[in-house]
């Protein structure tokens, strides 16, 4: 299962599962970042990390850690 | 029991949806800032009057998520429900209308009147965006005001609006009870499929935001975005002196002013005395400061504003995360160059408690402005060659301290979890220059406030050691002071500053650190110029550097300790970083001084 760090830039990806603490969960729910939704990584951070991503028209930055444990589905 | 004469109204948003625009735009200077009732988070409120109605509107810190499983600020949700206000009016940027959505459900569970107020609608416009408010008002079976809180525009008819609905009975959405999941909280997956179904259809958003994109292809780019930062940091820093060192001089030029004033009066010795140097000296150095912090927080509140302070959050968070804390502390560190005040109030940014911790007792490692004068003339006397070079490493060395003490703290502090950073980059706008004029403005008053009263008490307190007993010269050797300056002086010795006068210095550094300089001067019975000739006698140029790492470590001052103590509201922590920078610096010079003597130097 791909997640949502090896997302490659500009690629849309859907949320399928996110599978962090329930508190960096609760969180990434009240940024709309929930099961089903569109995510699209556009752009990386100078140092790398956070990566920044694009989701329902926001722009987020989401550190590599946490978003390795994000699951998401994609057409490779 | 309710005041029927008045509406009290509470204004909720997600973080950069324009809040504070149209709280200031409405409140205007009617804005009355206090605390949260227990807590250390700023509470603003405002009364209106709109057709010979009183509105009180309540400013909510601005929350992704009021949801009671959400680990966000539980003051919203606290205020919503204990204070009951009439109407709740929630404003939405509609650029990211969906994401913003997920407040307004969360809101409908409280059973309260809601008002959704549109922002950025002519930004949106620009940018491609197709809604049809229409038709999402019936959708969503809510009141929706389309304004531009930059502007004041349609201020009124939100008002209107406001009396309207408080005169109407609630009535709940048709919807609510299928998208609740439980008495409290809402289905994060029937939001998305009722917004799927009945919002998408009558909202297009642009794919994507072309400007804030080719602005960040420059400002976070692999290349040009260290180059661009830390010009932006030299520009903030540059700005901020060059403007206010003519404004700190008439300060400084009116408080010498009165001195002389009151010391022409035939006022009793004792009297003058307290008044010239204890009260007019004091508050005026206190005082001449606050052109420095109007200013930085005006300088601050555009880099806010524009939404590139986000930005240069996300740049060091990869360096900060290896210290266990992240990129948002950066900021804070970035102001206590200019004053730890306003940078110990800046961690108010810091959502994350333990980190807040951390980042407000680092920050009295930033060399603050008022330490520069301190540097300057001891570098100048001792390191005439390399002055620039020794004042730069003890701004680095100041940071480098702040992020190994972080790293220690980040292990000791024992609230769970760690700062995730998730992180909205908000689209670049142009700052209203009302807003950050008036927020520079807060920032200052409430600095003066402090000034008024604490630090006041600190003076007064302190003179009296210098003038005591009756007779004695002012902070002389034979003052309170200056015995207690030469009881603990021989902790100083191993330090290379053995000399009582360093001791009573370092006292008088606690009200404010470029006192420092003038005791020195008052205790040798010299000028500024002086000290040139008379200190090379008494420290060697090790010792000077030493003493210079401990007015750089230990406690900035005492509005600093006081703003600590109110920020992080403790007084257990506040006393423990007293204690805590005072061992530090006592440590980290006796290391340099011994290791420097060992080598001779």
């Amino acid at each position: 299962m791909a997640s949502l760090h090896d997302l490659p830039i500009n690629k849309i990806g859907i949320i399928n599962k996110i599978n962090t603490n329930d508190n960096i969960r609760e969180r990434l729910h009240s940024f709309g970042l929930i099961d089903g939704v569109a995510i699209k990584p556009i752009k990386n951070s100078p140092l790398g990390c956070p990566r920044i991503y694009r989701c329902l028209n926001t722009n987020i930055a989401i550190r590599n850690k946490t978003a390795k444990f994000i699951e998401i589905l994609y057409e490779k | 029991m309710k005041n029927n004469n008045v509406i009290t109204v509470g204004l909720i948003a997600n973080p950069n949806t324009g809040k504070t625009s149209l709280l200031n735009s409405l409140a205007g200077l009617n804005l009355h800032v206090g605390n949260w009732s227990g807590k250390t988070v700023e509470k603003k409120q405002g009364v209106v009057n709109f057709q010979d109605q009183k509105i009180k509107i309540v400013d909510l810190p601005g929350t992704y998520s009021i949801s009671p499983y959400s680990n966000e600020e539980k003051i919203a949700r606290d205020f919503l429900l204990a204070e009951n206000p009439d109407v709740i009016v929630q404003i939405i940027d509609v650029n990211s209308l969906e994401r913003n959505l997920f407040l307004t459900f969360e809101l409908l569970t409280l059973n309260k009147k809601l008002i959704l107020a549109f922002n950025f609608n002519k930004e949106a416009k620009k940018k491609g965006l197709i809604v049809d408010v229409k038709k999402l008002g019936e959708k969503l079976e809510l009141p929706i005001v389309e304004i531009e809180a930059n502007t004041g525009e349609n201020e009124n008819n939100l008002l209107k609006k406001i009396i309207d609905i408080h005169n109407d009975n609630l009535s709940q959405p048709s919807y609510l009870n299928s998208i609740i999941k439980d008495k409290e909280d809402i289905s994060h997956t029937a939001v998305f499929n009722f917004v799927k179904q009945n919002i998408l259809p009558f909202y297009k958003s642009p794919e994507k935001d072309v400007r804030t994109e080719q602005i960040d292809s420059w400002l976070l780019n692999k290349y040009t975005a260290l180059p661009f930062f830390f010009f932006f940091v030299y520009l903030i820093f540059k700005t901020t002196f060059v403007l206010s060192a003519p404004l700190t001089d008439g300060i400084n030029y009116i408080f010498d002013y009165f001195s002389v004033l009151v010391g022409s009066l035939a006022l009793p010795a004792f009297w003058s005395s307290l008044l010239v140097d204890g009260i007019i000296g004091g508050v005026g150095s206190v005082l001449s400061f606050t052109p420095l912090i109007f200013i930085l927080f005006l300088l601050i509140a555009i880099l806010e504003d524009s939404g590139y302070l986000a930005r240069t959050v996300i740049m060091l968070d990869r360096i900060f995360h290896k210290f266990g804390i992240s990129g948002q502390t950066f900021l804070p560190m970035i102001l206590g160059f200019g004053c730890n005040v306003p940078a110990i109030m800046a961690t108010r940014t810091i959502q994350h408690k333990k980190e807040r911790l951390i980042a407000i007792f680092i920050n009295s490692f930033m060399s603050c402005s008022a330490r520069l004068p301190v540097y300057v003339l001891f570098t100048g006397i001792f390191f005439p060659k390399n002055a620039t070079f020794v004042i730069m490493i003890l701004y680095f060395g100041g940071v480098f301290i702040g992020l190994i003490v972080s790293f220690i703290l980040s292990k000791l502090i024992k609230i769970d979890g760690e700062n995730a950073l998730i992180l909205e980059l908000p689209p670049y706008r142009f700052p209203s220059i009302k807003n950050i004029f008036k927020h520079a403005w807060w920032q200052m008053s409430m600095f003066i406030k402090k000034a008024g009263t604490l630090i006041l008490g600190a003076v007064v307190f302190i003179w009296l050691l210098a003038s005591l007993p009756f007779g004695v010269e002012y902070g002389s050797s034979e003052s309170y002071l200056g015995q207690i300056g030469q009881f603990i002086a021989p902790i100083f010795k191993p330090l290379g500053f053995g000399h009582w006068s360093f001791a009573v210095a370092l006292i008088f550094g606690l009200v404010a650190k470029e006192i420092i300089i003038g005791t020195l001067g008052t205790l040798h019975g010299v000028t500024e110029e002086g000290l040139l000739s008379v200190l090379p006698d008494l420290i060697t140029p090790l010792g000077a550097f030493s003493f210079l790492v401990f007015i750089l470590l230990y406690i900035p001052c005492l509005a600093a300790v006081a703003t600590i103590k109110k920020e992080s509201g403790s007084w257990k922590f506040t006393i423990f970083h007293f204690i805590t920078v005072i061992v530090i610096a006592w440590l980290v010079s006796f290391t340099i001084f011994q290791t420097g003597s060992a080598f001779g130097l």
